[in-house]
């Protein structure tokens, strides 16, 4: 008969099994997102007949009936699920079991196992999502079922108690767990080929933008990408974050051209580096936003000719890039290629719109910069109405924007201006991308979102290379300074921007709403963002960079070791907690007399202590006798108020030997 | 498998455990090593690690860590859960063959949830908690002599159940009485003799046999000889009206039978005359208690007999 035999003879308690069955269900329910209602509701079914078992005492299936379950659980995967995910084939396969283990839910080994599947349960869910709400209620589960466990070590489930208990190794577990989560050695590549997000939709800017596109995109209140920038940032005016750069224009939607490498490193301004790391949200695209020209970035990513950033694989997960960009630049290759696109047009193009252009180029005949001054006061003092909602337009969309009904969003601006620069005869082209974003106050990073999705021109002035030129700024100023107010803007018709005079209850809102951005921004950052390139600047900042690739690895072990190695150390001199604190109190005292240099081998009881005490302080006979006396009393006399106990306490404290 | 778990049982460091003073499991007494769940518990992390890897989920690994840290400090907390505890060990009631033995524990005051006492078949389980408990735990018994309790092993795998700590205790051994008879009668030839000298003296105040002081006693009959030879306070009896003769218990009187069965037979005497408040003595080849009444006398006699044949006596 040994310890867990005894332990197994103490029938499961009621609230060990019903506990139980409401953890592991709390754990299972975000799966509902996954894997379909059958299997949560496969799911439900075995853990209410469990648990109507436990309140009213009904039978469990017997052995045919467990079968037949089996075979219905067996079966509801396979056709439910493709076998081509692995995570979707496991977590399945992994609660189906959990309901059928439920039903023969009898010892405390069906128990720990239970509880152990339910560790890979959570676990399972952070392969689907990994947002900081969901890891925070899953982190809150894993605690609850650390608490379980210790119930079923305990002989009395009492809820306080395994919950204290649970709750104090977890914050004692915290630190060497944060240790290997920094130091652990990362893979850079799964140990087997794996394909997330088969066919998720994302939303974003995809590399062909149609008119109407990046309107649609502006009223998602998604975030694109958080930015942290190491210095200030700069004005919100000259964030702009370059995505896609296109050429082709089939007057109605603009594509990529032909791709080129890069020609001749850029000409920057070395004061205008901007430092900054982007975290950039699940895309499905190979865009890196970056601000204006890129001129620093992580090996994983790449620069083509248009000098965008683009990643090798498409950004399926929440990703962390470090990155340098320079904001004064010169950008001065135009190949033969290029400015072939750069001068493409539809193949109609309407007749007012070739006149507006004409016009322009016969009053400024050679320059080009006065041309394009005219073209923006065009935007500016016509009557155009930058708005999301611009109507259906016809068959030549931007002839019946210029000069019908002349309400548009930004493409229409940017698809219209770079289309009557190439009139003119001036290579241009429509970059998409990102601009601005919203700076949370606390923590001071800039979010943004895909309301901030935008798109501008850039045109070629031989003078001064590519020039970015926005005409939506032109239309509305405010657009570039402000981020849209989604919530005000959707109703009406013209578009409303974020000011300061807000009223406060907005204002509170809002804060909150910065806080809880500031909290995700930083579990985005430190958790989700954390990779080996991290790891490696790490490594770097403390100085042991010499390593190389081996550094997180040789520094876990040394500090592992080291600790090992003064735990050992500890408890040889260790004595064990008293937790008795009457106990406590009297080595307080001892303690002090032995300070004094009063020899008292351990053994002695209180008399003899008393004894040797005052021969050795005649002066102090009183106090150490009623010190001796109170706890002879309290220990082994009836007595034991807590008045007392304070007293001896106090007595014990204010004792003053010379 | 049981042939080198037995072997390396034997390698383990003990203490004995009496009850002239407690034990404290120290630091040389505590071994651990991990249950089967906890082996368990390391194929879940290696699963979940592999997860992790492949995923190259950070929330994950972070669970994992968790897990482990939570686990290796499980053992510490495992460890101190019996660490630093110590034991008095109550000194047994003397118990006849046949019944139980009943061995009582006072562990130190502390919370230890969960601990179990083992001993032979025998597992006690308990929380400790601040209030002083007592640890009850009984063995059979089937001979007289000196019995050896065997070893107490007190485990805790509070508070995950993945690790074991234990310690073992090596008991004190304890007397244990013969098995008394059911029925015995005093052989004919020493009773009828007394019988005569009991009414011979009926009314003399006359000495015949010391029993242990009672309060109460009158002063003049204490034994104050005995005194001097520090035999404790003893109360001299007179003989007087309603007192029976001593009566001695004399091993040869129960010819016929085998050794334990006279042992027996003298053992219900013993008791017998013990509650009918009569004295009496043994005669045992190589040992004579001359007569008295008492609870000294009892075990004393008692005593004798358990040991009669063994080397202790």
């Amino acid at each position: 008969m040994s310890l867990s035999d005894a332990l197994n003879d103490i029938p499961l308690g009621s609230r060990q099994v019903g506990g139980l069955v409401l953890l592991l269900g709390a754990a299972i329910l975000p799966h509902a997102a996954n894997l379909g209602a059958p299997f949560i509701l496969f799911f439900l079914v075995t853990a209410l007949w469990r648990l109507g078992s436990v309140r009213w005492d009904t039978g469990l299936p017997g052995k045919w009936l467990l079968l037949l379950l089996m075979l219905v659980a067996l079966g509801l995967v396979f056709s439910n699920i493709s076998l081509r995910d692995g995570r979707l084939v496991g977590t399945a396969l992994l609660i189906v079991m959990l309901g059928l283990k439920l039903l023969e839910l009898k010892s405390h080994r069906d128990m720990y196992i239970c509880i152990f599947l339910g560790y890979f349960v959570v676990l399972t869910q952070f392969l689907f999502n990994t947002s900081l709400w969901l890891a925070l209620y899953l982190f809150t589960l894993s605690l609850l079922f650390t608490a379980l466990l210790v119930g079923v070590n305990r002989c009395r489930f009492d809820p306080r108690a395994i919950l204290a208990s649970a709750s104090i190794q977890i914050a004692y577990a915290l630190p060497l767990a944060l240790l290997l989560f920094v130091l652990f050695p990362r893979l850079n590549s799964p140990l087997w080929a794996i394909k997330l997000h088969d066919d998720t939709a994302f939303t974003g800017i995809s590399g062909d933008i149609r008119l109407g596109d990046i309107g649609r995109l502006s009223q998602s209140g998604a975030l694109a990408f958080r930015a942290d920038f190491d210095s200030e940032p700069p004005p919100p005016a000259h964030l702009y974050w370059r995505g896609p750069v296109l050429w082709k224009f089939d007057g109605r939607t603009w594509t990529s051209g032909e791709d080129v490498k890069p020609t001749r490193s850029v000409a920057v301004d070395p004061e205008s580096q901007i430092d900054y790391e982007i975290t950039l949200e699940p895309s499905g695209q190979h865009w890196v936003f970056a601000l204006d020209i890129p001129t620093d970035f992580p090996d994983s990513l790449s620069l083509n000719g248009y000098r965008q950033l683009l990643s090798a694989e498409p950004v399926e997960k929440r990703s962390l890039y470090r990155l340098s960009s320079h904001i004064r630049y010169r950008l001065d290759d135009l190949s033969a290629l290029q400015r072939e696109q750069g001068l493409q047009l539809p193949p109609t193009v309407g007749e007012r719109t070739r006149a507006l252009a004409a016009s322009w180029r016969v009053r400024h005949p050679q320059d080009d910069r006065a041309l394009l001054a005219e073209a923006l006061r065009f935007f500016n003092q016509e009557t155009f109405v930058y708005t999301l909602s611009p109507g259906v337009l016809g068959d030549d969309p931007v002839e019946q924007f210029l000069f019908e009904s002349r309400r548009g969003f930004c493409e229409h601006y940017a698809s219209s201006f770079t289309l009557l620069m190439r009139l003119a005869g001036i290579p241009a082209r429509v970059v998409a991308g990102y601009q601005g974003g919203s700076r949370n106050p606390i923590g001071g990073s800039l979010s943004v979102y895909q309301s901030d999705a935008h798109a501008w021109s850039e045109v070629w002035l031989d003078q001064e290379g590519w020039v970015r030129v926005d005409p939506t700024a032109a239309v509305a100023p405010e657009r570039v300074e402000n981020s849209i107010d989604l919530a005000g803007s959707t109703g009406g018709d013209r578009i409303i921007f974020d000011s300061t005079s807000v009223s406060w209850l907005k204002r509170v809102v809002r804060g909150g709403g910065w806080m809880v951005d500031a909290i995700e921004f930083n579990w985005n950052r430190w958790v989700l963002g954390f990779n080996p390139e991290r790891q490696k600047s790490l490594m770097q900042r403390v100085g042991l960079s010499g390593l190389g690739h081996y550094a997180p690895a040789v520094v876990l072990s040394l500090l592992l070791v080291t600790g090992l190695v003064v735990v050992f150390v500890l408890s040889r001199r260790y004595r064990g907690v008293e937790t008795d604190p009457l106990k406590r109190d009297w080595n307080r005292f001892l303690a002090k007399l032995r300070r004094a240099g009063l020899e008292l081998p351990p053994w002695l009881g209180p008399e003899a202590v008393l004894q040797r005490a005052q021969t050795r302080w005649p002066g102090q006979v009183k106090d150490l006798r009623e010190i001796t006396r109170r706890y002879v009393q309290l220990r082994y006399g009836t007595l034991s108020s807590p008045a007392f106990r304070k007293q001896l306490r106090a007595q014990i404290r204010q004792l003053r030997i010379p | 498998m049981n042939a080198l778990r037995r072997r390396f049982h034997r390698l383990l460091r003990r203490q004995r455990l009496t009850p002239t003073g407690p034990a404290r499991i120290d630091r040389r007494h505590v071994y651990i090593l991990p249950t089967r769940y906890g082996w368990l518990f390391a194929l879940l992390l290696v699963l979940m690690l592999v997860a992790s890897l492949n995923y190259d989920n950070n929330p994950a690994y972070l669970l994992t860590f968790l897990l482990f840290s939570l686990a290796a400090n499980g053992m510490y907390f495992t460890w101190r859960n019996l660490y630093g505890l110590e034991l008095r060990l109550h000194s047994p009631e003397p118990v006849f063959a046949g019944e139980d033995l009943a061995i009582r524990l006072h562990p130190s005051r502390g919370s230890r949830p969960a601990l179990a006492f083992c001993l032979a078949e025998q597992v006690s389980l308990s929380d400790l908690e601040q209030e002083s408990a007592a640890v009850e735990l009984r063995i059979p018994t089937r001979q007289r002599g000196w019995m050896q309790p065997g070893e107490l092993e007190i485990t805790t795998s509070y508070p995950l159940g993945l690790f074991r700590a234990w310690s073992i205790l090596e008991l004190a051994e304890a007397l244990v009485y013969p098995r008394p008879a059911s029925e015995a009668e005093l052989p004919p030839g020493g009773s009828g003799e007394q019988d005569d000298k009991s009414s011979e003296r009926e009314g003399d105040e006359e000495f015949y046999a010391l029993r242990d002081f009672k309060p109460g006693d009158p002063l003049s009959h204490i034994h104050w000889k005995g005194v001097a030879r520090e035999r404790g306070l003893m109360t001299k009896q007179f003989s007087g009206p309603g007192v029976e003769e001593p009566v001695v218990i004399d091993w040869d009187t129960f010819a016929p039978n085998d050794a334990e069965t006279r042992l027996s037979l003298m053992t219900r005497l013993v008791i017998d005359a013990e509650q009918a408040g009569r004295a009496y003595g043994l005669s045992l080849p190589g040992s004579e208690i001359s007569p008295a009444l008492g609870t000294r006398q009892f075990h004393r006699c008692l005593k004798t007999l358990a040991l009669f044949g063994s080397k202790a006596t």
